[in-house]
């Protein structure tokens, strides 16, 4: 896999983030039919395959519960949505902006048990305190990232695509994206892991898929903050290829058409 | 007269000018690049003294329940019930935890002690902090690491206010005195981020819970020369 390392100062920063002088693939009608047919043959159990499936070699996820840490990045990332497109001034008027708008959700019924409004409804003033300055600091990090690259970036949300006729549904994460769509970037906690490449893949093949039709991007940048780091990928179709070959795989294992890798392990253990 | 709050002392240094050029930033990361092995990961506890891998204490709950404090008011969020609010927040923030679970085992003496130790100190912070704008971008307890060369530099900062792109300033609140260990400790967060980012912040601050005291530094290069000269390993240069 051919990444690109980056220090995270200004300069590389501005390297990694730059304008890519190749086009993303494109996915044409023929090529999407196919991943779907490959996705069909092993079943139509439902299934949500995401990057993080792919860095725990379809590993199950373990049934989903809502932390403080788990909210800095849903909130942040709306948080620096509203700073960046200039609809709010500072990054704490936005967070407390969401938090109310979840508040609000929550007080008029209309969140659902198990959402994020219905969570935050249900912490005691000084953990929404804590929820908030968790996703102040997520937020500063992104706006701190769209101000120093030369791209022009608009805060994202994450792409999902539902793949026909096989219950299969691809959530690629993104939190900046250039305008013209060419580089999209993941923002991470803690230091990147020795999969981080292939998650990374995974999320820009799911973009390019989702283009179809059309060129998808042409660059995707994980950045650690925390770890000062960006790991750049460039698209080309042996990297597409390879990714949806990663993701059809780990489709594969959730369905149970083959034992995960871990569990292979585990039996020869 | 009121002696100034550290808000005030980084209202003052704001419009300072970063005292480093790029130049200067290359020299101190290739000095760490040249260090020798063997890789080793070095901690603020290395560099200070303070505290230690060994299990919890009730000195570390007491930094911790500050520290969640910091975090509270980082976000406008001024307490009245200090001890109480610092306890939920480290319950909702950190529920399993060594800490959390360590502090559910204390005894009633040992709570009463913590109770009176963090009353205290919190009015000391409440005091002394002083209200930070919103517009200063800041956010607390943020972590961070640096992989340089053998080395990667981790570290956590109770607070960090500005940016990168306009000048950032580190707070460093203790729960001890602030003494030449501690000032160990602001540069080493010093040199972190400036590995980390490329670009050395503007100043380093410190409070002390204990005694109100607070002081504020310029980071210069031979601040940074110095906190490489004061990692574990590293004689003075």
């Amino acid at each position: 896999m051919n990444l690109i390392s980056y220090r995270l100062d200004t300069a590389e920063l501005m390297a990694a983030t730059g304008e890519p002088t190749h086009e993303g693939v494109v996915i044409d009608d023929a090529r999407f039919a196919a991943i779907i047919e490959s996705h069909r043959r092993h079943g139509t159990t439902p299934r949500r395959v995401d990057a993080w499936t792919i860095e725990q070699a379809g590993t199950p996820p373990t049934p989903f519960v809502w932390s403080v840490r788990k909210t800095r990045r849903t909130l942040g990332n709306a948080a620096a949505s509203l700073v960046i497109s200039g609809r709010q001034r500072t990054v704490a008027a936005a967070v407390r902006s969401e938090m109310g708008r979840h508040l609000e959700l929550a007080a008029r019924g209309w969140a659902n048990r198990g959402t994020l409004s219905w969570w935050i409804a249900e912490q005691s003033p000084v953990a929404q305190g804590i929820i908030t300055a968790e996703a102040v600091a997520w937020a500063s990090d992104i706006c701190d990232l769209a101000e120093r690259s030369l791209a022009r970036f608009t805060a994202s949300s994450d792409l999902y695509l539902d793949l026909p006729t096989c219950r299969t549904s691809w959530r690629a994460r993104r939190d900046l994206l250039t305008e013209d769509g060419s580089v999209m970037v993941r923002v991470r906690g803690g230091a990147p892991s020795s999969t981080a490449g292939a998650g990374l893949r995974a999320d820009l093949a799911m973009a390019t898929v989702a283009a179809r039709g059309e060129a998808g991007p042409a660059r995707i940048v994980g950045i650690w903050p925390q770890a000062g780091m960006a790991l750049a990928l460039n698209s080309d179709e042996i990297t597409i290829a390879a990714g949806i070959r990663d993701l059809t795989a780990a489709s594969k294992v959730l369905a149970g058409a083959v034992g995960s890798p871990r569990e292979g392990e585990r039996q020869l253990a | 007269m009121t002696s100034p709050t550290v808000t005030d002392l980084l209202r003052a240094a704001r419009h300072d000018d970063a005292t480093m050029s790029g130049e200067q930033i290359l020299q101190i990361r290739d000095v760490v690049e040249g260090l020798p092995g063997p890789c080793r990961t070095i901690f603020p506890r290395d560099i200070d003294g303070y505290g230690g891998p060994s299990g919890p204490s009730l000195a570390m709950l007491r930094g911790a329940l500050i520290t969640q404090l910091v975090r509270l008011r980082s976000v406008g969020l001024h307490s009245t019930h200090a001890v109480r609010d610092a306890i939920d927040a480290l319950e909702s923030y950190d529920g399993e935890g060594d800490l959390v679970e360590f502090l559910r085992h204390l005894s009633a003496d040992e709570r009463a002690r913590l109770h009176a130790d963090l009353s205290s100190h919190s009015q000391v912070l409440a005091e002394r902090l002083g209200h930070i704008p919103d517009g200063w971008r800041p956010r607390a307890a943020v972590r961070s690491a640096a992989r340089v060369g053998y080395l990667t530099l981790r570290d956590v900062n109770d607070l960090v206010v500005g940016t990168v792109a306009t000048g950032l300033a580190l707070v460093d609140v203790t729960t001890a005195e602030l003494d030449e260990r501690f000032e160990r400790r602001l540069r080493y967060h010093a040199l972190v981020e400036t590995l980390r980012s490329g670009v050395a912040p503007t100043c380093v601050a410190g409070l002390s819970t204990a005694t109100g005291d607070s002081a504020l530094y310029p980071v210069t290069h031979e601040s940074l020369r110095l906190a490489v000269s004061e990692l574990p390993g590293v004689g003075p240069s």
